[in-house]
């Protein structure tokens, strides 16, 4: 199954203009804000929106088409065999987890895959019910069969949620943020479940998120979308390792900045601050081109005040004076903005917005540093990963 | 009660007063009743009969009710809120109008000389009123709309997620019907089914116009009680008993539903 997506969806004063490709047996992670139209592509996809514009097409056969050159194909979702999971795990509450499973198999008028061979198009109650078991036992629920919905936990409603969506043998699946209302534990757990399942299944699978944990452990690629649109995509280590914007660093946990490369490694920003790199810049930009460095929080280091006097103003002596080393961090003034807690300590963030910085709540009581103070900064040149900025259009193959 | 949820003492006044205005009347029927002549009119020829095409006529009209009802709560709620709105606002009407305005309505629609009526008498010889179809005619209209909010109300509260769910796992829209809306509004169908057919069952004015008042064809209960009422004292007591009989009836009727509505959320 190759899914291949080529949508314009209007909704209200929104515009989502994107196109997506995914193969079997692959996962594309659909990474974006809340509000960047990863949702109503999703919904695009099943059926249950009309684009303005555009194609759905599966291994060739047209699930919608909507534009000048022919009649508008919408074909109705519950023919298009694609599969939908949400957050919520939406169990039919008047079923037990068993029949849950066994409604698509059931209602579906489809010749079954997998098991048994039915006689007819639709498999029989007890036909259904056995291959139902079956998915059931795969999630590791079939001890749970005979409970009704309100009896199972969110992690289990979940599970047989994967079950049900699995069982309907769909040759596309679409996982809409499946994990976001779970707690860590059983989200991590249910993260590796899909994962296992997936790789059983062999479909085409798309989930969108907004958890960089899902892209990491699921997706085969990672596509960022940002305001209805596909800023970068591909491989998740170059997408998320070398991210093409600051939304997608800041999904990576990376500070980005851009400018261009000087001499000894130092990356120039546009107001004069220095940034240098340890490594050398892969591929080599040509003169004068723009350079994207990223850099984790943790590499920013905050020394009380500033050991380089007003080095904004960018005459060479940072640079030379630092060179004798060659990976030495060349220090700049920052302006402390605000302090938010972080997972190890405090976050905290300077005037001018593009940078941030972690460290202990100790190492800043030990700086005497608070809102408004002013620090000089320097970023391990180690940390720092330097690459060509990439074209924020035309990415997508 | 000391869950800081407590109800303010004052309001317990208008509330009695409310719940004494429910009960209290029936109180009094019961206390009047002349209990030694309660089983000989409520055996009578007369009473039976009218019994019995109360039950059938009620029974009737509610199965028409839900036949056809619940496919108009169905489009009333999926469609847009301003159609929705306009269809709800015209399916209710019945229910703020005066019966004896809906009995008047029905004889200019359906009468010898009316809309339809005329048609049908004309093309087919089919004269309506006054017959105990025009019975059934007269309590659907009046019981209709109960059954269409209800289940109109289910509907809404259900949403449509669970069948969108439903469609992404290959249910056509029927089996999607079939097998998700119909079990989620269940609960709302049977209290709609109840509303109807206790309006039904008790319904005078509509059919008093529409639909005459023979006895044996279109005197149901409400009506034989008005007409014993209207009768001598002695037939007065007549129609304590057979008020009483319809309460009855119509309690057991409640019961029966509720029992039915409950046994399958006990099954494991």
């Amino acid at each position: 199954m190759t899914l291949i997506a080529d949508l314009e969806v209007h909704r209200g004063d929104f515009t989502l203009d994107a196109r997506i490709r995914v193969d079997r047996g692959e996962t594309l992670a659909l990474l974006g804000p809340n509000g960047s139209g990863k949702s109503t592509l999703l919904a695009t996809v099943a059926g249950l929106l009309t684009p303005r514009r555009g194609l759905v097409n599966v291994d060739g056969r047209v699930l919608t088409r909507v534009d000048e050159a022919g009649p508008t194909v919408l074909m109705s979702p519950h023919r298009r065999r694609i599969g939908l999971l949400g957050q919520d795990p939406l169990l039919f509450p008047h079923l037990s987890a068993l029949e849950n499973v066994a409604f698509g198999p059931r209602s579906s008028g489809r010749r079954p895959v997998r098991g048994a061979a039915a006689g007819g198009p639709r498999a029989t109650a007890a036909d259904a019910r056995s291959r139902a078991l079956r998915w059931l036992d795969d999630v590791g629920l079939a001890g749970l069969a005979a409970r009704k919905p309100a009896e199972l936990s969110g992690g289990q409603q979940q599970r047989v949620a994967i079950a049900r969506a699995l069982a309907a043998e769909p040759g596309v699946l679409l996982l809409d943020e499946p994990m976001a209302a779970l707690d860590v534990e059983t989200a991590a757990l249910i993260r590796s479940l899909l994962r296992e399942r997936l790789a059983a299944a062999n479909l085409a699978t798309v989930i969108v998120t907004h958890d960089v944990v899902d892209a990491l452990v699921l997706a085969d690629r990672v596509a960022i979308l940002d305001d209805g649109r596909i800023l970068d995509s591909g491989e998740a280590a170059d997408v998320l390792g070398r991210p093409a914007n600051r939304f997608a660093a800041a999904l990576a946990g990376l500070n980005l900045v851009e400018g261009t490369l000087e001499a000894g490694g130092v990356i120039r920003l546009p107001d004069g601050r220095p940034v240098r790199t340890g490594d050398a810049v892969t591929p080599m930009p040509d003169a004068g081109d723009r350079v994207t460095a990223v850099f984790p929080p943790t590499a920013v280091r905050i020394v009380a005040s500033p050991t380089v006097r007003a080095s904004g103003t960018a005459s060479s002596d940072g640079i030379d004076a630092a060179s004798p080393a060659g990976d030495q961090a060349v220090p700049f003034p920052a302006t402390v903005a605000r302090l938010e807690p972080a997972v190890r300590g405090v976050r905290v963030t300077f005037a001018g917005d593009d940078i941030a910085a972690e460290c202990s709540a100790a190492e800043l009581l030990a700086l005497g540093v608070g809102e408004g103070s002013t620090v000089s900064l320097s970023i391990d040149p180690a940390c720092v990963t330097a690459y060509p900025a990439k074209s924020p259009l035309g990415v997508m193959g | 009660m000391r869950d800081g949820t407590g109800i303010p003492r004052l309001l317990y006044l208008p509330a009695a007063v409310a719940f004494a205005l429910l009960v209290l009347p029936i109180v009094g029927l019961i206390v009047r009743a002349d209990w030694p002549r309660v089983p000989a009119a409520i055996v009578s020829a007369e009473a039976l009969s009218a019994l019995g095409l109360s039950l059938q006529t009620a029974i009737t009209a509610t199965v028409l009710c839900v036949i056809v009802g619940v496919p108009l709560a169905l489009v009333i709620a999926r469609s847009g809120p301003r159609i929705g709105g306009l269809l709800r606002a015209l399916s209710t009407l019945p229910l703020v109008m005066p019966p004896l305005v809906g009995g008047i309505a029905l004889l200019y629609l359906l009468g010898r000389n009316g809309l339809v009526g005329g048609v049908l008498d004309l093309a087919f010889g089919i004269r309506i009123p006054f017959t105990t179809a025009a019975v059934v005619i007269a309590q659907s209209f009046v019981a209709l709309p109960f059954l269409v909010i209800s289940v109109e109300g289910a509907l809404r509260t259900a949403g449509t997620r669970f069948e969108t769910v439903a469609a992404t796992l290959g249910a056509s829209r029927w089996t999607v019907f079939r097998r998700i809306t119909l079990p989620l509004i269940l609960p709302g169908v049977v209290a709609g089914t109840v509303l109807c057919f206790a309006r039904a069952l008790g319904e005078f004015g509509a059919t008093a116009l529409f639909a005459g008042n023979a006895a044996g064809i279109t005197r149901t209960m409400p009506l034989a009680i008005y007409t014993a009422f209207n009768g001598a004292g002695v037939a007065q007591d007549s129609a304590i008993a057979l008020s009483l009989l319809l309460i009855v009836v119509a309690v057991v009727i409640l019961l029966l539903l509720r029992s039915w509505r409950t046994e399958p959320e006990r099954r494991p």
